[in-house]
């Protein structure tokens, strides 16, 4: 029979009816139909019967009511609308059923029953479909049926869940709820309460938060919340840890978790965790962790003190809550940070000497920073502020171009502007500055505002061109001086020159000139030198000084004095050395000009004074017939000579640029007093003679020698002489001076003082030495010499003006050839 | 080398005035027995092969320099001692140090000279 029906399924056939549509066709096909007014199914009409099929086999919740009695018929999705009252309800007067509603029924159905059709949207209905109290929302219509014989015998009721539709609208208007509600709030715990008891209203549940999650994924931070329950208040801080492990592992995957009993669910009834929520009044729960770029930053949650069941479209509402309170959290937290931003930037361009300025573009206003009034000198009341006002202030030759380029940017598509120009300062003078600007451009690129920094470069040019002044004085100087400037890196050997020094080693300017060509460059013979100066001014840290010669590409040898200074790293490590090169050729060539020419010159009086001495001794010899000189005049001739020759090797020793009085009077006394040098007593400050006064002086004091070892102190045992000078300021007394009025006159006091001799008589006819004392000495000194033969003891004082000796310590070749002259005549 | 064996002594010297003095000098400290020279080309061979108590070089001979004749005299273990207008800063070489007599000297000065050289180590 089964298989029959199955095949060939008739809305006529009773049969079919019983045998299809679930649990509520085996009701029809049991029920006993007897004890209602229906009577068997066989017997219905055919109306009803099509309609039970056609009910039986929807999936769709319907329900018939038939007959005068109003009997309810149903299918299986009707009869979880029923709950409780299925199954009783089957076959039951309607109004005996939905008792409770019969008042509200009663008009709908006698509408039905009198042949008009109803309709009823949004019926809410607490049902119990999946074991708990669920909110559901249908729509119903009631369509009168007429019997075979026409009348109205019933209705039949399709009833359209709609709870997913109006959860969906109860979402938009949450959304759109929040949103209107957030929009002008901007403490942070305001938003939270606010959308949390949105959220808890929309979703009728007692309690919502919103919880901030920490970076370590464990701790949450509730910062607001709306509890219209006994659960106990969440504000503060958790440890998601508290409320079970499994709690934390779907928190920290992200995942949406929905609790409908913790009591019953295996991720929180774990004995410690379920009393950790039953001692915060939860039952049930949605928790929605809200992920940002890949990280839980927060989660919404709403609690229900009673067992309830979640819709993944209430999961939705959360979510939706939590995205918009975080939006919000954001959207406050950039303006406070905006804020900032904007309060730091009015504090550095209070700090910043640069002038800012602001331009609106759309209403053509610019402000500007104090720095316009300090560092441009304008009073606030000078100042237009507009942009034609700054135009009007740049220099009319810059005014074109910069006008130009700055419109150039603000009609691109560029954001940044930089220009130099000329700017009129208040006091009428023109600064130099650098402007930068930026555009602000909405995101159809409409230019809205620039805003930018002036930077007066006055002060820097000024820098800049006293720095190159600077260098080029040095330059100059370097130059002038025929100094050529270098430097070696001395860590790559990497030489740098300048024009002047590739010119001291005989290379053009434009010459390459390498560290290895200067090493070719230098005379072989002067390399090794210069590589120990260069060890040992790097050792010792100490200037490199030396003279190179340099063989010119031409083959001529020139020297060259190289000076440098090696610089140190922070580690002590020479790195590289700098310095200067000059050619000092010629005064190394006059050097060793001069010291020949002294050499030869000494050689050849030397000789000629041997000379003389051989011929005056061949011409004084005593010969046969008794004639010539006794022994005593040609040794006294002698000692004459050779005095005048020791003087000649004190000048020689110093180069002929004078000699030291101490050496002078030592050397003139060396060869008296017997050998006995005690016999002298030599005093006085050291000072330094011209080679003139050198001369004259030790012949001088050679003859007060010889007379004393003649006729004075020297000629006894015990017998002294004490020489002893001083220098001191103040005119000589006596003789010209050639001293310049105002120049430091100072003056040379020597006196001669002979002790122990012989009583002295004066000499009855002046010899030779007495003349050159008095008479030429004090001539050669321009001083004055006073000799006395007081019978105690010969004494003689020289006093001589030195200024001109220190002016003249430096003499000539010729000079040096004249005061050797001018003694020769005398 | 004996001094006794040869009281000979040699004089090399240019300017024949100086030459005539050192002659006399010497005769008078007792040494008759003179050989003189006054260029390098007349002293070489004298140096070479005369029997010497000891010899005064004058460093400058005109066109040469005296210091063959002393490396031939060192050679040959004569004392000798330099007699020179330039001082002691004109010797070169291996005769820095060398006893060294300056123009213009006396017979005291000679005497000791040659006294100094006689002395001398190495001789």
């Amino acid at each position: 029979m089964n298989d029959e029906l199955e095949a060939a399924p008739s809305a006529a056939n009773p049969d079919a009816m019983v045998t299809s549509g679930g649990m509520m066709a085996d009701m029809v096909r049991d029920f006993d139909w007897s004890s209602t007014v229906l009577g068997a199914p066989q017997s219905w009409p055919q109306p009803l019967k099509t309609l039970v099929d056609v009910m039986l086999n929807s999936n769709q919740p319907m329900f018939i009511v038939w007959g005068t009695d109003r009997i309810l018929l149903y299918n299986d999705a009707y009869a979880e609308i029923l709950a409780n009252k299925h199954p009783t309800a089957f076959g039951r007067e309607f109004f005996a059923v939905w008792h409770e509603i019969a008042d509200d029924l009663r008009p709908i159905v006698d509408t039905a029953y009198s042949g008009r059709s109803v309709h009823m949207d949004d019926i809410a209905l607490t049902m119990q479909r999946k074991g708990f109290a669920e909110q559901t929302h249908f729509a119903f219509s009631y369509t009168p049926v007429r019997d075979e014989t026409g009348a109205i015998a019933g209705f039949f009721c399709p009833c359209n869940e709609i709870t997913r539709q109006v959860l969906a609208d109860r979402r938009q208007n949450l959304q759109a709820a929040i949103d209107a509600s957030l929009r002008d709030l901007d403490d942070l715990e305001d938003i939270v309460v606010r959308a949390s008891r949105l959220l808890a209203e929309a979703i009728r549940a007692p309690y919502a938060a919103y919880a901030r999650v920490e970076g370590d994924r464990r701790h949450v931070v509730v910062r607001g919340e709306w509890n219209t329950c006994d659960a106990a208040s969440l504000t503060g801080r958790h440890d998601a840890h508290d409320y079970g492990a499994t709690f934390l592992a779907a928190l920290r995957e992200g995942q949406a978790i929905m609790v409908s009993d913790v009591a019953q669910d295996p991720r929180t009834n774990d004995p410690g965790v379920l009393e950790k929520f039953r001692a915060l009044g939860i039952a049930a729960l949605i928790n929605v962790p809200l992920v940002r770029a890949g990280k839980i930053v927060a989660n919404a949650m709403v609690h229900s003190t009673q067992p309830r069941l979640w819709t993944d479209v209430e999961v939705d509402l959360v979510r939706d809550t939590a995205e918009r309170v975080w939006s919000a959290l954001e959207r406050v937290s950039a303006q406070a940070r905006a804020r900032d931003t904007n309060q730091r930037y009015r504090i550095a361009a209070l700090a910043t000497n640069d002038a800012i300025w602001d331009w609106d573009l759309q209403s053509n206003s610019v402000l500007w920073n104090e720095a316009l009034y300090a560092a441009y000198r304008y009073a606030p009341d000078e100042v237009d502020h507009t942009g034609d006002w700054w135009i009007s202030r740049i220099h009319p030759d810059d005014r074109a171009r910069v006008e130009h380029s700055i419109h150039d940017v603000i009609e691109s598509t560029q954001e940044h502007w930089t220009e130099e120009y000329r700017f009129l300062r208040g006091d009428g003078s023109f600064a130099d500055v650098l402007d930068r600007g930026y555009v602000a451009r909405d995101p159809q690129g409409t230019p809205l505002r620039m805003i930018g920094a002036m930077l007066d470069l006055t002060e820097r040019k000024l820098a800049k061109e006293a720095l190159e002044a600077e260098e080029e004085r040095l330059s100059f100087a370097l130059d002038a001086g025929g100094l050529g400037a270098w430097e070696l890196d001395l860590t790559s050997d990497a030489l740098t020159t300048s024009p002047q020094c590739r010119e001291n080693f005989g290379r053009k300017p434009g010459d390459a000139f390498s560290y290895a060509d200067l090493r070719q460059t230098v005379h072989p013979d002067d390399r090794d030198r210069q590589d120990r100066e260069l060890r040992r001014s790097i050792a010792d840290r100490r200037d490199y000084n030396i003279d190179v010669r340099v063989v010119w590409p031409d083959a001529q040898i020139r020297w060259i004095n190289l000076r440098g200074r090696p610089v140190f790293d922070a580690a002590g490590d020479a790195v590289r050395i700098a310095g200067i090169s000059i050619d000092v050729t010629h005064r190394t060539r006059a050097n060793l000009h001069q010291r020949l020419l002294i050499d030869e010159l000494n050689h050849r009086v030397k000789n000629t004074l041997a000379t003389i001495q051989s011929i005056a001794m061949q011409t004084f010899r005593t010969d046969d017939q008794g004639g010539g000189a006794p022994a005593s005049q040609r040794a006294l001739f002698e000692s004459r000579l050779l005095a005048l020759s020791n003087v000649h090797d004190v000048l020689t020793r110093e180069n002929w640029e004078g000699a030291r009085l101490r050496d002078v009077v030592l050397e003139a006394v060396a060869a008296h007093g017997g050998g006995d040098q005690n016999a002298f007593t030599v005093q006085g400050p050291d000072w330094r003679l011209s080679p003139k006064m050198a001369l004259s002086l030790s012949m001088a004091l050679h003859e007060l020698c010889t007379n004393a070892a003649k006729y004075g102190a020297l000629t006894v045992p015990g017998g002294h002489v004490t020489i002893r000078w001083t220098i001191e300021s103040g005119g000589a007394s006596g003789g010209e001076s050639t001293s310049e009025p105002g120049a430091a006159t100072r003056c040379l006091r020597l006196t001669w003082v002979e002790q122990g001799g012989p009583a002295v008589t004066p000499p009855l006819r002046k010899g030779f030495g007495t003349r050159l004392i008095e008479r030429q000495l004090a001539r050669e000194l321009r001083g004055s010499v006073v000799l006395t033969y007081a019978p105690e003891g010969v004494t003689c004082t020289i006093e001589a003006p030195l200024a001109e000796t220190m002016a003249a310590s430096h003499p000539t070749f010729a000079q040096i050839l004249t005061a050797s002259g001018a003694h020769d005549g005398s | 080398m004996d001094p006794e064996a040869s009281s000979r002594v040699l004089v090399v010297e240019d300017e024949s005035a100086v030459l005539m003095l050192v002659e006399d000098m010497l005769f008078d400290l007792g040494y008759s027995d003179v050989e003189t020279a006054m260029g390098l080309p007349e002293a070489l061979p004298l140096a070479r092969s005369l029997d010497l108590s000891f010899a005064i070089l004058d460093v400058n001979l005109g066109e040469h320099r005296s210091f063959p004749i002393a490396d031939i005299l060192r050679a040959r273990r004569v004392p000798f001692l330099f007699a020179t207008g330039y001082g002691e800063h004109g010797m070169e070489g291996d005769y820095v140090g060398a006893t060294v007599l300056k123009k213009p000297f006396r017979s005291t000065d000679l005497a000791t000279a040659i006294e100094r050289a006689l002395a001398a180590p190495g001789v």
